[in-house]
C-alpha cells in the first residue's frame, strides 16, 4: 500500500470516528436516564475525529509535506526508537503488574489481584505466541 | 561505528536537512549519525554511500571493537 494510500485510509476513518462520534451524541438525548457517558464519549471521539481530518487532508493535495510525513513516519530511527520505547514499557508495566498483585494479596484485595495477575499472564501469553509467529517468519 | 558523514557533507556543501531529504530519513537521523549516536542500517548506509559517490568503506569506518 502506497503512503498516499494510508493517508486515504486514515481520513476516511477519521470521518467514520466523527460521524460515529455525532450519532452518539444526537443517540444521548433520546435515551432517558443516560449518565452523560455516551455524550461525553461521543464528543472525545468526534473531536478526535475533526482533529485528524484537520491532520491528515492537507497531506493529500501538498506532495512535498506528504513526502515529509512519510519520511518522519519511516525514518529508521524513529522506528527504532517506537520500538525500544514499546519493548521497555511492557517490561515496566509487567514489573509493576506483579508488584501490585503481591501487594493487592497482601492487604486481603484477593480478587482485584487475581484479576490483575490473570491479565498479566494473558499479556505474557500473547507476547510468547507473537515471538514464536515472528521467529518462524524471521 | 565512526562515519565520515559530516566531513563527506561538508565538502559537498550540503546540509543536514538536504542529505536527510534525499536519502530518506530526518534531520535528527542525519545528526545522531554524525554525532555517533545511531549507527545507520546496511540499507541507509549504502544510500549514503552512493549519495557521495563513494564506496561505503570511505563513509562507514568499521573497527573490530565494534563487534
Amino acid at each position: 500500500m502506497t503512503f498516499k494510500k494510508k493517508i486515504k485510509l486514515r481520513v476516511g476513518l477519521a470521518v467514520g470516528y466523527a460521524v460515529l462520534g455525532a450519532l452518539m451524541i444526537v443517540l444521548s438525548f433520546f435515551i432517558a436516564d443516560e449518565d452523560a457517558y455516551l455524550s461525553s464519549f461521543g464528543l472525545i471521539l468526534a473531536v478526535m475525529g475533526l482533529v485528524r481530518c484537520k491532520q491528515y487532508l492537507p497531506l493529500l493535495t501538498d506532495q512535498e509535506r506528504l513526502r515529509r510525513r512519510e519520511i518522519a513516519e519511516t525514518d529508521e530511527r524513529s522506528v527504532m526508537i517506537v520500538n525500544r520505547a514499546r519493548s521497555l514499557t511492557l517490561t515496566v508495566f509487567t514489573t509493576l503488574c506483579c508488584l501490585t498483585v503481591t501487594a493487592l494479596s497482601v492487604l486481603g484485595l484477593r480478587e482485584i489481584a487475581l484479576t490483575l495477575a490473570a491479565a498479566v499472564f494473558v499479556l505474557t501469553v500473547i507476547y510468547l505466541i507473537l515471538y514464536g509467529i515472528l521467529s518462524k517468519r524471521y | 561505528m565512526d562515519n565520515r558523514i559530516r566531513a563527506l557533507r561538508k565538502e559537498a556543501g550540503v546540509t543536514q536537512d538536504e542529505l536527510a531529504g534525499a536519502v530518506g530519513v530526518t534531520r535528527q537521523t542525519i545528526l545522531s549519525l554524525e554525532n555517533g549516536k545511531y549507527n545507520a542500517s546496511l540499507q541507509l548506509a549504502f544510500r549514503i554511500a552512493r549519495y557521495f559517490d563513494k564506496p561505503i568503506e570511505e563513509v562507514f569506518l568499521y573497527r573490530e571493537e565494534d563487534i
